[in-house]
């Protein structure tokens, strides 16, 4: 058994140094690794990111992020992930690490994801060029991550997002901006990699729970929606 | 009619602000008989309070109700058993 924490948008600012540490402190009696889904900045700029380093930074376990879409609004993405890395700070997008913990090897297969809806309800790719370039991204995304996730050797294989792979997790979102939360091709993607686990965060009104159709454990970890520092999932490999 | 179209458009121009300037998404706005209600949940006091002045300043001659409520960041209970 693996455990992993795990907490999304935070939203890191000056404003904010300090508000996590307490209860980042007593993470290694409680887990393996922690795991940051995105949106660790307002506005995705470096100065933001040193706040997000300077809080999730230095932990006695590992700690892996993705970026999420506030970290893109500055176009400073890379400096951002620089200044996380800096600090110790696994930063994957289209990756993933394999992490030797006391219960077994974790991988954490990690793309931003991007929107476009789910079954029934999604965009396609068609007529502009726009619209096509839009899905495209999301194509793209699902279809790295699915790779990462089958080229990981690990007891417990977890998908780290930014969006949301499913639509029961944004219970409570408006129905209509459904399609700028998430796409079920990253759900298919998680399903075909076999994930044990798929965790994200984006949806700060959404629901903490869902499952893809194959039956992977989908859960939100937005912060606001958990409403703690950071959330505990003690994972069984689940002999997929 | 012509004060309720004004007041689709401030609730518009009002949510783009809030993502645009504040960097805040997922603060619902409802509007109900000369009263915004605001419902959400933001990291600090001072960012629930900018969103309120920000909100009024679309609705000056509203009642903004803010209900958004600050976050805790306190550790978790318990772990959940994912098998």
């Amino acid at each position: 058994m693996i455990r992993v924490a795990a907490v999304g948008d935070v939203h890191m600012d000056v404003d904010l140094l300090g508000r996590y540490r307490p209860a980042l402190e007593q993470l290694p009696e409680r887990a393996d690794a922690l795991l940051l889904a995105g949106d660790l900045t307002r506005h995705g700029t470096p100065d933001e990111a040193r706040c997000a380093a300077q809080e999730f930074g230095g932990l006695d376990v590992p700690v892996v992020a993705v970026l999420g879409n506030h970290d893109y609004h500055s176009d400073q993405e890379e400096a951002v992930a620089d200044v996380l890395r800096e600090a110790g700070i696994v930063v994957l997008e289209g990756d993933s690490v394999c992490l030797q913990t006391a219960g077994g090897r974790l991988g954490v297969a990690a793309v931003k994801g991007f929107g476009g809806g789910f079954a029934g309800r999604c965009a396609s790719a068609f007529g502009e060029p726009e619209m096509k370039a839009f899905i495209g991204v999301t194509e793209r995304s699902a279809n790295t991550l699915e790779k990462c996730l089958q080229e990981l050797d690990c007891e417990v294989r977890v998908a780290l997002t930014h969006y949301a792979p499913v639509p029961e997790t944004l219970q409570g979102e408006p129905l209509e901006i459904y399609p700028f939360l998430g796409s079920y091709l990253l759900g298919e993607a998680i399903d075909e990699g076999k994930a044990d686990l798929a965790l994200h965060g984006h949806a700060h009104m959404g629901s903490e729970r869902g499952v893809t159709p194959g039956g992977v454990r989908v859960r939100n970890v937005a912060h606001p929606v958990i409403k703690q520092a950071y959330s505990v999932f003690n994972v069984e490999r689940s002999g997929r | 009619m012509g004060a309720i179209h004004r007041d689709e458009y401030a609730e518009a121009s009002a949510q783009r602000d809030l993502t645009e300037d504040l960097a805040e998404q997922g603060i619902d706005l409802t509007r109900r008989d000369g009263v915004v209600q605001l419902r959400g949940h933001v990291e600090t006091e001072e960012r629930r309070r900018l969103i309120g002045e920000k909100i009024k300043h679309h609705f000056p001659d509203s009642e903004v109700r803010n209900d958004i409520v600050v976050v805790r960041a306190n550790p978790p209970a318990e772990a959940e058993e994912v098998r």
